[in-house]
């Protein structure tokens, strides 16, 4: 049973090189961004914060070079691991002197 | 607008052809889904609440009760609106388009695109889920689609003063607010899920009448806009309810539903002010009368008003479709509604 609805899903490369706030996915008029999964690392060691426009959804203290992996969690069949409501971005804030490369793998409620 | 023959150059032109008809099937009148009819015959409707009785009372032998009485409730008057539509067209269009030898425009087909009677069952559909869609405010200026005619300010409060949509409605006897706005956990206005549907019921279950007494009230219908994912995702959750299984369960052998199933409304999706395809609303059905929720009061059902040519002027002909009917709600205690963007309340 589907534990909810969404678009197919969306891979994107995340290249996030600012120190502060990364925008990786602009808001979709009405719609929810659903993250399912992300993964990557940093270049230096840093601290990594997942947002959804202003809110912090998680802060993670990072190695360099430590790989990253946030995903749906295992049983929750098309439930996302995070959910940014209509109007919020998904943004990766990061440290000073650190950048974050890797993936996300989103999808879309309307 | 008016047409003139220099609008429909392409089709008046000496070339045989056929004009097919871009108009909507058959409009069906949607907001009666959700809102109770009533035939008035005044311009103003005035709804007046009352409570019941207070709970009864124990007494030792010999002593007194204490005396009560109904309360008077809010009050809300309704008056009617004009829904209108008027089509004019130039001597010459209505002519070659409609009424020469080589009318190029067929009978059956000009039904259909002068269906003025249509038009107004539109603009009363977008009407009436506007005011679900917009209800959390007190009031909104209404727009026709297709830029055709002016903006009306419509009120959305309900007969306590409130917008229709609130955490904060009044109650009749200065008891505790109480709210129709869904809340799931820490999370107003959820997205439509499982969890949501048990937030709703739950919600819904904790609503008091005008004594405080219990409201005793079952949600038993969702609305939606047709074609959303909520609407399909609603019909995936109703359907495994339906099963005896729950909609939230990988491992579905040995769970059954932690509620009951629902009807599913769709609505059209009008867009602009009508409603999104993350909101949703609950209703009890069978709190659908004169007494609470959504009503819908009609003077004058739609009528064809005769068509005259505009003699005195430029001989237009001229053809308008009239309704008096108007729309609202007094108390909105049978509902829950859920803007579905997981903040608005």
């Amino acid at each position: 049973m589907l534990q909810d609805v969404h678009t197919q899903k969306i891979a994107i490369p995340v290249l996030a090189n600012l120190t502060g706030d990364n925008i990786i996915i602009a808001p979709v008029a009405g719609a929810w961004i659903y993250i399912h999964e992300l993964m990557g690392d940093l270049d230096v060691s840093g601290t990594l914060q997942v947002k959804c426009g202003s809110v912090v959804k998680g802060e993670f203290g990072l190695d360099a070079g430590q790989g990253f992996t946030l995903s749906d969690e295992s049983g929750e069949d098309n439930r996302p691991r995070l959910q940014c409501r209509p109007g919020e971005s998904f943004i990766l804030n990061l440290s000073a002197g650190s950048i974050f490369k890797g993936t996300v793998h989103y999808s879309l409620r309307y | 607008m008016t047409g003139t023959i220099n609008d429909y150059v392409t089709i008046v032109n000496n070339v045989v052809k056929y004009v097919s008809p871009k108009v909507s099937p058959t409009v069906k009148s949607e907001y009666l889904d959700f809102m109770n009819k009533i035939s008035h015959d005044e311009r103003i409707y005035t709804d007046i609440g009352v409570t019941g009785l207070g709970m009864a009372e124990i007494i030792p032998d010999g002593g007194v009760g204490t005396s009560d009485a109904p309360i008077q409730g809010f009050t809300k008057n309704y008056v009617q609106m004009m829904f209108t539509k008027k089509v004019r067209l130039t001597f010459q269009t209505n002519f070659f388009l409609f009424e020469s030898a080589g009318a190029k425009i067929k009978a059956n087909v000009k039904a259909k695109v002068l269906e003025g009677k249509n038009a107004i069952e539109h603009a009363k559909n977008y009407l009436g889920q506007s005011l679900l869609a917009q209800g959390f405010n007190t009031a909104f200026t209404w727009v026709p689609i297709n830029s055709v005619g002016t903006p009306t300010p419509i009120s959305t409060m309900g007969a306590d003063a409130v917008e229709y949509w609130t955490i904060l409605h009044p109650r009749e006897d200065g008891g505790p607010v109480w709210s129709n706005v869904v809340l799931d956990g820490i999370v107003y206005s959820p997205v439509f899920s499982y969890s949501a549907l048990l937030a709703a019921r739950r919600n819904h279950a904790l609503k008091k009448m005008g004594r405080g007494e219990p409201m005793i009230s079952q949600l038993d219908t969702l609305l939606c806009r047709a074609g959303s994912q909520t609407a399909q995702f609603a019909k995936t959750i109703k359907s495994t309810i339906d099963k005896g299984l729950a909609p939230q369960q990988t491992a579905l052998f040995n769970n059954a539903p932690a509620t009951d199933t629902f009807k599913v409304v769709e609505v059209s999706p009008y867009e602009n002010l009508g409603i999104t395809g993350l909101a949703w609303g609950m209703f009890d059905s069978t709190m659908m009368n004169q007494d609470f929720g959504f009503q819908y009061i009609e003077t004058l059902a739609t009528r064809a008003e005769p068509a005259i040519v505009d003699l005195l002027g430029n001989q237009d002909l001229v053809m308008n479709f009239n309704s008096l009917a108007t729309m609202g709600a007094s108390d909105l205690r049978g509902w829950m509604w859920s803007a579905g963007d997981g903040s608005t309340f």
